[in-house]
Order: structure tokens, then C-alpha cells, then sequence
């Protein structure tokens, strides 16, 4: 019997100005459906044609985004705390919407480094807890 | 914002396992039991995680303006869309 559910845990990812975020380490089976649900537009069906969707670059941007944020250190105009802690995913989307362009693809930027930063841990995990083959050990076995 | 005292209510909460949601709640109320001591929450569930709702320390939190306040879950029951459940001391 293998484990295949994680305990929550979170990382801080270290912005610039000092500023930085709160993401989740992984993401749920649910979580991670959902991300791809958000992340397609349909395709307007054409006569005879099957209904299909495709990937939506900038609504799937938006969805990395809002599937590992938690929390952050931003502030408004005036240096009030910006809080998306514990708030409605409508309510995260739209403080999202109001802040500075570069701002937002900082946050962009970081959270997709870290998705690949666990991804490659993940895959390292794998490796080392399944001890399964590698590729010379694969090519090993064909020659 | 200086915490709530007596009965309150809002529109929008949720009970949250970790960061996790394991429930969306609307219309809630929170009042001293009639036992006193405890906290009785009502409310109606707008969406629910059969398995969040069955994993330990369960919180209710609900937001405002500069973060949120959060009180522990103790037992608490669903039938239907109609929420109960005994609460904790507050948490800030």
C-alpha cells in the first residue's frame, strides 16, 4: 500500500521589494482538474462538426495563478494590506485584476517556477522511492 | 476590526480544513448556546467536500475587511442544505 495523499503544505516565494507569496506546495487531484477546466475556451462549432475546447494562454495563466495562491504581502496605494487570504476565488481573481501588470507577472513568473520546481522534485521523489529504471538502464536492456 | 460579541451573522462563510474549503456557507448566525458556554452556528450550505468535512480540525472562518475571523468546529451537522454546528473561542 502506497501513500497518495499529501499533507497541505505551503511555500513563500520571495518576490522583489521585499514582497513575497504564499503558494500551495502541490496540488490536489481536484484542484488540479480544475485549473484545466478554467484554463480551455470551447471552440464555436462549426456545421457537422464535434464541440472541442483548446487551450486558453491567458485564461490559463489566470488559473496557475488562482490554484496555488494563498496569500502575499501586496499593499494598495495607500499601504493597506491588499488581503486575498482566505477570500472567494471571484474576490482573489478581481484584486488580481487591479494590480500593476508587472506586478501580476511577477506573481506569474514565480508560481510557474515553482510548479516546475515541484514538479521536478516530484519526479526525483519518484525515481528514488519506486527505484525505476533509467533511460541508460532502459537502453541497457534493449541492446 | 474589533471582534464580533454576542449573536452575529453575514452573508458569506466557509468551513476551511487547512487552506482547503469543506464548505461554503451563506446566511450563517452565531450565537451563544442555550447551555451556555458554547457557540451554535446555523447556516445553509451552498457547496460542500464529503471528504473535507470528515477530516479533523475543521475551522469557520469568515472574512473581513482587513482579514478574518476564525472559529474552531467542534461537532456539527448537515441535513440537507441546512448547516449546524458548535464553535470554539474565536481566533484572530
Amino acid at each position: 500500500m502506497s501513500i497518495r495523499m499529501r499533507r497541505q503544505a505551503t511555500d513563500r516565494l520571495p518576490l522583489s521589494q521585499g514582497d513575497s507569496l504564499l503558494v500551495k506546495r502541490h496540488l490536489t487531484a481536484g484542484e488540479y482538474r480544475e485549473m484545466l477546466r478554467a484554463s480551455m475556451k470551447p471552440i464555436p462549432v462549426t456545421s457537422g462538426a464535434a464541440a472541442t475546447v483548446e487551450l486558453d494562454p491567458i485564461a490559463a495563466s489566470e488559473a496557475l495563478v488562482l490554484a496555488y495562491l494563498l496569500d502575499w504581502t501586496f499593499a494598495d496605494a495607500d499601504g493597506r494590506p491588499l488581503v486575498i487570504a482566505d477570500q472567494p476565488p471571484a474576490a482573489v481573481r478581481a484584486v488580481l485584476a487591479a494590480i500593476d501588470g508587472d506586478a501580476y507577472l511577477e506573481v506569474q513568473r514565480a508560481i510557474q517556477d515553482h510548479q516546475a520546481a515541484t514538479a521536478a522534485a516530484l519526479a526525483a521523489e519518484k525515481k528514488t522511492a519506486t527505484g525505476a529504471a533509467t533511460p541508460d538502464r532502459i537502453l541497457a536492456s534493449v541492446e | 476590526m474589533s471582534p464580533p460579541r454576542g449573536t452575529v451573522s453575514g452573508a458569506l462563510g466557509q468551513i476551511k480544513q487547512g487552506y482547503q474549503i469543506a464548505a461554503v456557507l451563506t446566511g450563517w448566525r452565531i450565537q451563544p448556546d442555550e447551555a451556555g458556554g458554547a457557540w451554535r452556528l446555523t447556516a445553509t450550505v451552498q457547496a460542500a467536500s464529503a471528504f473535507y468535512l470528515t477530516q479533523p480540525d475543521l475551522v469557520f472562518v469568515v472574512v473581513h475587511k482587513t482579514g478574518a475571523w476564525r472559529w474552531p468546529v467542534g461537532s456539527w451537522e448537515q441535513r440537507g442544505t441546512s448547516f449546524t454546528a458548535q464553535l470554539g473561542t474565536l481566533q484572530e
